[in-house]
C-alpha cells in the first residue's frame, strides 16, 4: 500500500520536474528566457540543506516534547505545550521570517527559524496522540508484568506509536519544502528566488519553474520516505497490511 | 500466600474497597466473584501493588508488598487480563518470552521454556512465529496464560480472563485452567462476575458487594441451603438445589449392589451426572462401577433424593 503510494507520489515528482525544465516551461509560457536548469539545481540543494536544517531540530523537539508530555511526570505541561504548539502554526512563516530578519539578518537563518516553529504542531501533535492511543491493553499488561516505565516506553510505546508518528514527520517534512520558498523574500536562497525575481521582472516562466522545482522536491522526498518506511517495516517483519491503531488486534472466535 | 489484613482502598471520594480480611493458602483457586463495582477487580490489582491500599497491609509469601520494589514483585508473579494485551508487534514466542527476558534467562532456557508453555497451552510448534493479529481470541487467550507462567510464578492472577471469548471456547479455557492449576500447584487468584464459573472452578469462594466481602468458603459451603440470600441468589436461587448435585460424588450416598440395576456408572460421578442418566435411562436405580469396571454398589433416585448433602 505505502509502496504504491511512494510510486504514484515519485511520478508526480517527475512530472513537476519536468514542467520545472527550462525548455519545457519556455515553450509552455511562450518565453525564450526562462531560468537555467544549473541555477535552478543549485537552489534545489539550499533548499533541502535549510530544510534539513530546520526539520532535524524540529523533529527532535516535537518527538521528545510529544513523549515527555505523555509521562504522569510531564502531563501538567500538557495544555501549555498545546497552546504554544497551535499558537507557533497560526502565526504565518512570513511573519516570523519578516520579524526575525532584523535580529538574524539577511539569509537563511530566519527562514531555518520559521520552518522549525511552524512545522513543531505535527510532529509533536503526532506523537502525543500516537502514544495517548498506543494499544493500552498491551501497556496495561506491561505495566502488569513488572516493566519498568523506561522500559514500557521503549519496547511497548515507541514500537507501537512509530507508524504515526513517522507519519507526523513526514507532513512536517513535506510542510518545509513547500514552506520554505517563502524563505526567498528575505534572501535565503531557495527554490522561491525565481518566484520572487519572476515577479519582480514578471516572468511567468520563472515563477512556474520556481512553483514546479519546489513542488517536484516536495514529491520527490515524501516518495523517498514513504519508500525507507516501507522497508523498515518488512525489515521489522511486522504483518504486512498497515492497521488502524484503534482496531482490536484479535479477530472473534 | 496471599493475605489481606483490614485492608480498604479508596479512590477520592468513593470507597472501592472497605475492611476485607482474607488468607488465600498456597495452591488455592480462590475466585472473587461479585458485580461490577464490587471492587473484586482492585483486591486483585492490590496483590502485585498495581493499586495501593489507602488503609492495612497485603502480604505475598508473608512479606508486606509495600517492602517490596513493584517490578520486581510483578516479574514474580503472573498476570492474565481480559483484553490479553499481546505486544502487537512481537510474535507468540517473543510475547510469552518477556518475563524470563526481563529476569536476564539465558537465550537456550527462554527458548525450550517457550515450547514447554506453548505444550501447556495446547498450541503447537507452528504458533511461535506467529503474530497476535493472527490468532483467534481463543488462541489469544492462551498465549496469554502461557505468558503469564512462562517465568513460572507460584502465584497467578487472572482479572476475567475469559469474559471476551465465546461461550464454548470460554468453556475449553475454563477446563484447561482447571487441568493446569492441578497440574502445576500454583495459587490463582481469578476474577470473574460469572457465579457458575466461580463454582465451577473454585476452591475457595469470595463473594463481594459494594467493596465488602459478604461471603468467602468453598462452592459447597456457599451453596449451603441457610445461607445469605444475597449469596444465594448470586449462585442460582431455587436451582442451587440442583447446582449442588454437581459437587458430590455417587459414592457419598451409595448402596450395596443389586440385583436388576441398568448399566454402571463410575463412584467418582457426580449426583448431577447420576441424575441426568436415570432420566436418560428411566431408571431409578444404577449399578456403580469401580475403576476396573467391576460392581460395587448402586445407587438410587430414592437415595439421591434424601440423602443428597
Amino acid at each position: 500500500m505505502r509502496r504504491r503510494t511512494a510510486l504514484v507520489v515519485l511520478a508526480l515528482a517527475a512530472a513537476a520536474a519536468l514542467v520545472a525544465a527550462p525548455p519545457v516551461a519556455g515553450w509552455l509560457l511562450g518565453r525564450a528566457d526562462p531560468y537555467p536548469a544549473e541555477r535552478l539545481a543549485a537552489l534545489a540543494l539550499n533548499h533541502a540543506a535549510i530544510v534539513g536544517l530546520a526539520v532535524v531540530p524540529t523533529a527532535l523537539i516535537g518527538v521528545l516534547f510529544g513523549i515527555l508530555i505523555t509521562r504522569p511526570a510531564g502531563r501538567p505541561l500538557r495544555p501549555l505545550a498545546d497552546a504554544v504548539v497551535a499558537a507557533s502554526q497560526a502565526v504565518p512563516p512570513v511573519v516570523v521570517v519578516a520579524l526575525a530578519f532584523p535580529a538574524l539578518g539577511f539569509g537563511a537563518a530566519p527562514t531555518v527559524l520559521a520552518l522549525t516553529i511552524y512545522c513543531l504542531m505535527p510532529v509533536l501533535r503526532g506523537t502525543a496522540a500516537a502514544l495517548d492511543t498506543t494499544a493500552l491493553d498491551a501497556v496495561a499488561a506491561a505495566r502488569a508484568m513488572g516493566l519498568t516505565p523506561g522500559q514500557i516506553l521503549r519496547e511497548v510505546e515507541i514500537p507501537l506509536a512509530w507508524p504515526v508518528v513517522a507519519e507526523s514527520l513526514r507532513v512536517a517534512l513535506v510542510l518545509a519544502i513547500a514552506t520554505a520558498a517563502v524563505g526567498a523574500l528575505a534572501g535565503a536562497a531557495t527554490l522561491g528566488t525565481p518566484i520572487v525575481i519572476g515577479l519582480q521582472n514578471q516572468n511567468e516562466a520563472y515563477i512556474l519553474q520556481g512553483a514546479a522545482a519546489t513542488a517536484a522536491l516536495a514529491f520527490l522526498t515524501d516518495g523517498v520516505f514513504l519508500l525507507a518506511l516501507a522497508g523498515a517495516r518488512r525489515r521489522a517483519r511486522l504483518p504486512g497490511r498497515a492497521r488502524p491503531l484503534a482496531e482490536s488486534p484479535y479477530r472473534p472466535g | 500466600m496471599i493475605g489481606f489484613d483490614r485492608v480498604s482502598v479508596s479512590f477520592g471520594a468513593t470507597e472501592a474497597l472497605e475492611d476485607v480480611t482474607l488468607s488465600v493458602a498456597p495452591g488455592a483457586l480462590c475466585v472473587l466473584v461479585g458485580p461490577s463495582g464490587s471492587g473484586k477487580s482492585t483486591l486483585l490489582r492490590l496483590v502485585n501493588r498495581l493499586v495501593e491500599p489507602t488503609a492495612g497491609r497485603v502480604s505475598v509469601r508473608g512479606t508486606d508488598v509495600t517492602a517490596l520494589e513493584p517490578a520486581q514483585l510483578r516479574r514474580s508473579i503472573g498476570y492474565v487480563i481480559q483484553s490479553v494485551g499481546l505486544f502487537p508487534h512481537r510474535s507468540v514466542a517473543e510475547n510469552i518470552a518477556t518475563v524470563p527476558r526481563l529476569l536476564g534467562w539465558e537465550r537456550r532456557r527462554i527458548d525450550a521454556r517457550v515450547t514447554s508453555m506453548l505444550d501447556l497451552v495446547r498450541l503447537g510448534e507452528e504458533y511461535r512465529e506467529r503474530y497476535p493479529a493472527e490468532l483467534s481470541g481463543g488462541q489469544a487467550q492462551r498465549v496469554g496464560l502461557a505468558r503469564a507462567l512462562a517465568a513460572d510464578p507460584d502465584i497467578l492472577l487472572m482479572d476475567e480472563p475469559f469474559g471476551a471469548v465465546d461461550p464454548i471456547t470460554r468453556g475449553s479455557l475454563r477446563e484447561e485452567l482447571r487441568r493446569i492449576h492441578q497440574k502445576t500447584g500454583k495459587t490463582v487468584l481469578l476474577v470473574t462476575h460469572d457465579p457458575i464459573e466461580a463454582l465451577e472452578l473454585a476452591t475457595q469462594i469470595v463473594v463481594l458487594r459494594d467493596g465488602r466481602m459478604v461471603a468467602a468458603g468453598t462452592p459447597m459451603e456457599l451453596m449451603a441451603p441457610a445461607g445469605d440470600p444475597f449469596v444465594r441468589d448470586l449462585f442460582g436461587g431455587e436451582l442451587l438445589a440442583l447446582r449442588r448435585l454437581r459437587f458430590t460424588p455417587v459414592a457419598a450416598i451409595m448402596e450395596p449392589p443389586l440385583a436388576g440395576a441398568a448399566p454402571g456408572i463410575p463412584a467418582a460421578t457426580s449426583l448431577w451426572d447420576a441424575l441426568i442418566r436415570m432420566i436418560d435411562q428411566r431408571a431409578i436405580r444404577l449399578a456403580v462401577n469401580d475403576e476396573a469396571g467391576g460392581v460395587v454398589g448402586s445407587v438410587s433416585l430414592r437415595a439421591l433424593v434424601e440423602r443428597h448433602p
